[in-house]
């Protein structure tokens, strides 16, 4: 009998087992609090990864909405305006979701990397202020103000002003000045690249000649601009070192691939966007003032007006332009000189302006006349078109628009209820309050 | 003369007293010349020098024997009947004696001393020997049954091996025949010489052991709510998978097929919706170890299961029993002949309620219409593609199966002898699904052995492995989901071309992609392995007392392959999509159980001590892998079957997961005189899930029943011959539905840059604790007419607190969810069962049917909101469901159809503006704004029947059975997201569409087929229509997602009450006496008719369907258009030697 107790104590106590249960952690994760200041440089990393998914998920909306596209081949949607124009608009919770969970990472490692020494906390905190200005950019210019978080917090955050959301970019962009380095790769954001998005900040604030004088700065830095369709193609190649690139995130990966062409030219017969009809026909066409445009064959298909070759076509880029070695591996390019020159160029007006967009046509066309002067109107049309031409698929024309006011290009537009302002969205407010979030002008409360 | 004497304290002298005499014994033992002196022996050891010394042989087929108990008897030239009547006096055991036989069994009283040692009494009256057989229904001798000749009092015998008898008793007498579990018949004598009788089995017998937590107790003790079923019950049809065959044979269960995807497991609910995360699915315990998931055990080795429904009988499973448990006891092995039972059954199956697509002229014509109705409002030109020489195609046919067929086959042994039992068995089962190529077999072993080493100590061993085969298609996945896209392929194209290539999507005209090239053109196929074991022992070192150690392992390996061909011309070239991609799951969990038991008497007092302890671990991993596609001869060629053969491989999914469970656990079971029995337990748990400050949660819970009818006041009457009034109260928790590492913050690697590694933070730790419910449930069970027929009824009600769930968060925390406990809800429900026997003659007829009505509700959500709208993508219907404060979990929220606009002066004016018309959906509009939008979303009903239950019929005539099960549900509501919603569906009426190229190279808009339905009774004009709009194609509507007329709203909610004959089955049993000289003991032929007739007002396949089984989740009862459940007729045959 006694060994029989021994035996069942023996096993009782071998069985109690409460420190295997504080045991249990997962394998493919570490658990925060082990994370020391070592790690601030793979934090870095691992951010530029996440950014490299934020750019690809908001890539087409400047395209989509500003009709450049039509639905491709097993898609087709009723309104393409009607997508932002109401609460529940999914393009808008989707992109006010992408960008505030993102910048709760990237405020995440401002933090860890405020206040510490090292290169690599440098970087962190430079790469931290210059991530997180283009996040409230691109917040700004869909939804107007937002709640500005400085750091992390689990708490709701009232709205800002407008303004005060510039204000807050432009003194990122700043502190991102100051602390990245000079540019040293184009995959990696350098002063160069704070100094473009900045620029850029100023055009839609009006501080034109703020933005001229930095895109200025970028001109006169070591970036040349291509001048041929094949030059021109590189820069959207897996590896390219294209020296016109300002900055492109290197999406390079072998799982969770970020495919750009996966919405315009699909190989299995359903990508969800082609090139409008209205511009496949004419948006390279030779004007007056220029002719030969050397993007037009490394943008459209001659064999097939369904399909955008700019960038890769399926898994090989087989019916890309040029032959990109690893399609599923292609940058996404952010920032380009030609940015600087037409930034530069719509800063200084026609006066002083005709000049740079003329330096720069030169490299895009075969040949360039423009006139000495132009009026305001005419030479904003010269631009917007440049800025389509440039950037077609690259999801910057509807913001275009909305920067300049110039809905009367659309004819779909001009004379509707279009509001420019994309509505916050319902599901957030439902969360936060309707006080807390108040609604955008022109959408129902 | 044969003399035994012996007592306790002189052994020796026994043996050596015993070895003299053995010499003697010869001839003697059969006469009736047995003398017998004992002192205070344990019954084992009379029993064991029976045995031994004088050839005896005894089965014992009772627990109910106390075989320690100290005996004293002392009878001179008495026989052995009368021997043993003074050795098992005041044991509820019975006995008969068949030559050097003897046979134990349980009694429903006592054993008196009495009747055995008397005298036989001098019989005054003139007897009358009457000789009969006395067999179950299925012609099998009941042995040992009692015949107790009644009135005038002569002895009563007990039936031989073959069920015979011979008795004495007036020509006017009766005859009393019982039979443990069997209802007790009583036959006039009325002059014959011969009476054969047939007893049947007792639906429910109050003295049915019945399995409960950690043990196993009398029905007649239970004092909470537990529903026994035994498999015997279910009339085998084949086919059946345990738990589906549950459905609705137990109050408060809700047992539902969610499609017919061959192998996909039912949606089981017991009393109502238990979690709004998670599946609230119960937790199954096979042989008393807890299943990971849904069990996967052969139907024919189930001995009985039982579903623990309120908190006393749960609680002891403390945090995972908030939706109560389901006990599975399988099959044993007892001492005696071996057994070996087989069966086959084979057969086919079909689809019992079809869609019908429109042909090409309807087609043709509907669609024209949707151009002119395009153009008539907008003014334009619009024209309608029809290619030349249009075919007429019915895509549907050329992917599924017009007869799917079914088939299976099992085989069991079992036996044992003095010290060791086993049971052993291997079972099969094929079944094709409705797809062309998909189905699923499955094999499966199980091998049970019990050995005694010693008096005090058993070892037991029970293995089982299973194996399973899923042969699948693109069916569930969101992109290509081969079902729909048949449906809605043109009729006017067929897969192939002239030349036998295949016809794809865009560039081959088609709008869909084909779904006959992806079902040639693909091997998808999932081999599941699961292995588990236990060894225990059981050490009885005293009496009353049992310590049972266990470990359990459970191992499942499950590998996943799929392999396109160089010919799947749509995804074979497409990167991700893999020519070859191989994936391994492996989950591996062990459970390590410690028991202590103690019962005993004291005076009236039977009391049962339980305390154990628990610790399980579970470990899961994932491992895959995939090779390149066939572009650019990346992948040679699709003869290769290994990823190897490509350029490159490329990760598949990778991953781990775990947790830990430790318990302690304890209950006591007294039992006064059989007339008041209280149950008390206590678990504590502790999870790796919840944080170290939250890890343990305590479940306490308690019971009372009260045996009204054992009281001395309870007036003897032939009606009521059983009540028990029952009550209970407890807690259980949950730990369902949310990670194992929510409770932590954690950083994941994979996140590289430019080549260089990098880290991220994905996760913030979240306080969270146990999800808790207190239930309480008052009961009765009444038997009439001595258990002819019986009534059951509960009402529970519970309240579960902490519901965890991933709240919505705005997202600058960064996050759009996150794990906790938000609210509170309740469940109140009333179940009753009723059942007997309507005809008791030659003719039989038991029927018995049962009802549970629940309802459910949300009492607190968030703070700030009283609704939380679940988010869901168009394609499934978008979001339709919702959780709201005082609304039912599942509850329906969406637009509510109010019609069609008959005129298009009936159209506001701002929906006017906005393109709709005359012959457009008319929504009800909430705010009453004149506008359409989710502002004017309303509660409309849910997806949870109001009540269910079923209805057994067993009709019986010799050896004829005639079984019919029947089920109903009423109340609830699906949702078709089959018909439309979003951009595709058999109602869309013009409205998905695609731009392809034609076979001339041209690039036009094509439109996605619909029902006939659609096409033929669409809105053409005032009055034709109130519930199918006209047809329109895109554009006419502006300011919508996607389009006006297919909103998401309840023009696709469907009404999902039905009542269905379930299954028929006519069974023959071939009389044993045509059967002994074959020496089968029985043999049983069948025809059966599952799933025979449904009658519903639901338009799709099943009224059942549903995409998920959790009833909070965005998906849950929404028809996507899976494979249907089928109606199947199967033929078998079942033989036992």
């Amino acid at each position: 009998m006694k060994k029989l107790l021994l035996v069942f104590a023996a096993a009782i106590a071998a069985s109690a087992c409460s420190s295997m249960i504080d045991d249990i952690a997962p394998k493919n994760y570490i658990k925060a609090e082990t994370l020391s200041q070592e790690d601030i440089g793979k934090l870095c990393n691992g951010m530029r990864y996440k950014m490299e998914s934020v750019v690809k998920s908001i890539w087409y909306r400047g395209d989509w909405l500003s009709e450049n596209f039509t639905s491709g081949p097993g898609f087709d949607v009723a309104d393409v305006h009607a997508e932002t124009q109401s609460a529940a608009s999914s393009i808008a919770l989707s992109d006010w979701r992408t960008l505030f969970t993102t910048l709760n990472e990237v405020n995440e490692l401002l933090r860890r990397s405020s206040g510490i020494d090292g290169v690599k906390a440098k970087e962190a905190l430079g790469n931290a202020y210059f991530f997180r200005a283009w996040i409230y950019y691109n917040l700004v210019i869909r939804f107007g103000g937002v709640p500005i978080l400085k750091s992390p917090t689990m708490d709701v955050v009232p709205f800002s002003k407008e303004e005060d959301v510039w204000a807050f970019i432009i003194t990122d962009l700043q502190e991102a000045i100051n602390v990245l380095p000079e540019h040293y790769s184009i995959y990696y954001p350098g002063k160069d690249a704070a100094k473009l998005l900045l620029a850029r900040v100023y055009l839609w604030r009006g501080r034109n000649s703020d933005a001229a004088s930095l895109a200025e700065e970028v001109i006169k830095s070591r970036h040349v601009l291509n001048n041929t369709a094949e030059d021109f193609a590189k820069m959207f190649i897996y590896g390219t070192e294209n020296q016109e690139i300002v900055l492109a995130l290197a999406n390079i990966r072998s799982t969770g691939y970020n495919l750009i062409y996966d919405s315009v030219n699909d190989v299995d017969g359903s990508w969800n966007y082609s090139p409008a009809p209205k511009y496949y026909g004419s948006l390279y066409q030779d004007t007056p003032f220029h002719s030969g445009d050397i993007r037009k064959e490394a943008t459209f298909s001659e064999a097939d007006a369904t399909r955008l070759i700019k960038f890769p076509n399926g898994g090989t880029g087989m019916n890309q332009f040029i032959v990109n070695a690893k399609a599923s591996n292609s940058p996404l390019v952010m920032f380009r000189l030609a940015d600087a020159y037409l930034i530069r160029a719509e800063a200084l007006g026609p006066e002083s302006g005709l000049k740079v967009l003329k330096e720069f046509m030169e490299h895009r066309y075969s040949s360039v006349t423009l006139p000495s002067s132009m009026g305001e109107k005419e030479y904003q049309n010269l631009i917007l078109d440049e800025n389509n031409r440039e950037f077609f698929g690259e999801g910057r024309r509807w913001f275009d628009i909305k920067r300049t006011g110039r809905t009367d290009l659309y004819d779909t537009w001009n004379g509707r209820d279009f509001l420019l302002y994309w509505p916050i969205p319902q599901k957030e407010r439902d969360i936060a309050g309707k006080d807390v979030y108040p609604q955008n002008n022109g959408y129902s409360d | 003369m044969f003399i035994i004497s012996l007592t306790n304290n002189d052994r020796m002298k026994k043996y050596l007293f015993l070895s003299a005499l053995l010499l003697l014994v010869s001839v003697a033992v059969h006469a009736q010349n047995l003398s017998l002196d004992l002192k205070d022996v344990p019954v084992r050891e009379v029993i064991e020098t029976l045995q031994r010394e004088l050839g005896f042989s005894f089965v014992i087929k009772t627990n109910e024997i106390d075989l320690d108990r100290k005996v004293s008897v002392s009878v001179k030239d008495a026989d052995i009947n009368t021997i043993l009547s003074q050795v098992l006096s005041g044991q509820k055991v019975t006995f008969t004696v068949d030559g050097q036989t003897v046979q134990v069994y349980k009694a429903e009283k006592p054993l008196e001393k009495e009747t055995a040692v008397a005298a036989p009494p001098v019989v005054q009256v003139p007897q009358h020997v009457v000789r009969g057989r006395v067999t179950d229904p299925a012609g099998e001798p009941l042995i040992g049954c009692i015949v107790v000749p009644g009135k005038v009092s002569t002895k009563a015998v007990t039936t031989d091996l073959d069920g015979n008898y011979s008795v004495s008793v007036p020509k006017n007498g009766t005859l009393e025949f019982s039979y443990i579990g069997s209802h007790t018949i009583v036959e006039e004598v009325a002059g014959r010489n011969v009476i054969n009788v047939v007893l049947r089995q007792k639906v429910e017998s109050l003295d049915a052991v019945m399995v409960v937590g950690y043990g196993s107790t009398s029905k007649r003790l239970v004092s909470s709510s537990i529903a026994s079923v035994s498999l015997d019950e279910i009339e085998k049809g084949a086919d059946i998978d345990p738990v589906k065959a549950l459905q609705g044979r137990v109050t408060g269960m809700s047992v539902s097929s969610s499609s017919g995807i061959p192998g996909t497991a039912p949606r089981v609910i017991i009393r109502g919706v238990s979690s709004i995360s998670g599946n609230s699915s119960p937790l199954y315990v096979v042989d008393g170890i807890p299943a990971e998931s849904y069990p996967n055990v052969n139907a024919n080795d189930i001995e009985s299961m039982e579903v623990l429904k309120d908190a006393s009988a749960t609680a002891i499973y403390g945090s995972r029993a908030n939706s109560g448990v389901i006990l599975i006891t399988t099959k044993s092995g007892h001492k005696g002949n071996t057994r070996v039972q087989a069966g086959i059954y084979g057969g086919g199956a079909m689809v019992s309620h079809d869609i019908i697509m429109a042909n090409t002229a309807e087609y043709t014509n509907v669609m024209g219409v949707a151009v002119d109705n395009y153009n008539a409002q907008q003014n334009a030109l619009e024209t309608l593609y029809v290619p030349e020489n249009p075919a007429d195609f019915d895509w549907m046919a050329a992917v599924s199966r017009k007869i799917a067929l079914r088939s299976g086959a099992s085989v069991s042994v079992s036996g044992g002898d003095a010290k060791t039992r086993f049971y052993s068995s291997v079972g099969y089962e094929n079944e094709q699904g409705y797809l062309n190529t998909t189905g699923f077999k499955k094999v499966t072993g199980r091998v049970k052995l019990s050995h005694d080493i010693t008096k005090w100590l058993e070892m037991n061993i029970n293995t089982s492995i299973a194996y399973g085969r899923y042969d699948m298609v693109e069916e569930t996945d969101g992109s290509l989901k081969i079902l729909r896209a048949a449906r809605e392929e043109q009729p006017w194209y067929t897969p192939v071309y002239e030349d036998n290539s295949w016809r794809v999507m865009s560039s081959g005209g088609l709008a869909r992609h084909n779904p006959v090239m992806i079902i040639a053109e693909e091997d998808y196929y999932v081999n599941k392995y699961q292995l588990q074991g236990t060894v225990s022992a059981v050490f009885k070192p005293f009496k009353g007392f049992k310590y049972t150690p266990s470990l359990s392992g459970y191992s499942i390996y499950d590998k996943t392959i799929k392999k396109l061909t160089e010919n799947n011309l749509e995804r074979g070239y497409k990167d991700g999509w893999a020519a070859l991609s191989e994936q391994k799951d492996n989950s591996f969990r062990y459970v390590f159980d410690n028991i202590v038991q103690y019962d005993n008497k004291w005076s009236e007092l039977t009391f049962s001590i339980l305390g154990g302890h628990s610790f399980e671990k579970y470990e899961y991993e994932t491992f895959g892998a995939k090779s390149d596609n066939y572009t650019n001869e990346a992948f040679p060629s699709s003869s290769f079957n290994l990823i190897t053969a490509g350029t490159s491989i490329y990760p598949g999914s990778i991953g781990y997961n775990a947790y830990a469970l430790e318990s302690w656990f304890s209950r006591m079971a007294l039992n006064w005189a059989d007339r008041y029995i209280l149950n008390l337990s206590f678990r504590a748990d502790g999870s790796s899930r919840f944080p170290e400050d939250n890890r343990y949660g305590f479940f306490p819970a308690g019971s009372l029943a009260w045996i009204v009818s054992n009281e001395k006041f309870f007036p003897v009457n032939p009606v009521a011959t059983e009540l028990k009034l029952r009550a209970s109260a407890g807690q259980t928790g949950s730990m369902n539905g949310i990670s194992n590492w929510a409770a932590m913050s954690l950083v994941a690697a994979g996140s590289p840059y430019n080549g260089s590694s990098g880290m991220r933070i994905t996760q913030t730790a979240q306080n969270i604790r146990w999800e808790k419910a207190s239930k309480f449930d008052f009961g009765a069970d009444v038997e009439f007419f001595s258990g002819r027929m019986n009534l059951g009824t509960d009402v529970f009600y519970s309240v579960t607190e902490g519901l965890l769930y991933p709240r919505p968060v705005v997202s600058t925390t960064g996050y759009t969810s996150l794990t906790s406990n938000i609210g509170t809800m309740d469940n109140f429900g009333v179940e009753a069962t009723l059942g007997g026997r309507i005809f008791d003659g030659p003719v039989k007829w038991d029927l018995s049917g049962n009802f549970s009505w629940s309802r459910n509700r949300l009492l607190s959500l968030l703070d700030k909101t009283p609704i939380i709208i679940v988010e869901n993508a168009k394609l499934y219907g978008g979001n339709k469901h919702a959780l709201i404060v005082g609304k039912p979990v599942s509850a329906w929220y969406m637009l509510r159809m109010d019609g069609i606009y008959q005129y298009d002066s009936d159209v506001p004016e701002k929906l006017y503006a906005k393109g709709v018309r005359a012959g457009d959906v008319k929504y009800y509009d909430l705010d009453n704004n004149g506008d359409i939008d989710d502002n004017d979303r309303v509660y409309c009903g849910k997806a949870t029947p109001d009540f269910f239950g079923g209805v057994t019929s067993n009709l019986s005539w010799k050896g004829l059975e005639l079984n019919v099960f029947c089920q109903y549900s009423v109340g609830g509501k699906v949702f078709s997201a089959w018909k439309g919603c979003g951009m595709e569906g058999t109602e869309s009426l013009g409205l998905s569409s695609g731009s392809v190229t034609t076979d001339k190279g041209k690039s036009v808009v094509q439109y996605y087929n619909v029902s006939k339905k659609a096409a033929t009774e669409y809105w053409r004009g005032p009055g034709t229509s109130n519930s199918m709009p006209r047809p329109v194609i895109t554009g006419l509507h502006t300011g919508w997602d996607y389009d006006y007329n297919i909103l998401t709203s309840t023009r696709y909610l469907e009404d999902a009450s039905y009542f269905r004959i379930k299954n028929i089955t006519l069974a023959y049993n071939f009389p044993g006496r045509w059967l002994e000289k074959a020496h089968v003991s029985g043999l049983r032929i069948y025809a059966t008719v599952d799933n025979a007739y449904t009658f519903t007002k639901h338009e799709g396949y099943d009224p059942e369907a549903s995409m998920s089984a959790g009833p909070a989740s965005a998906t849950y009862a929404t028809d996507f258009g899976y494979e249907p459940m089928m109606r199947s007729f199967l033929f078998g045959l079942d033989i036992k030697f």
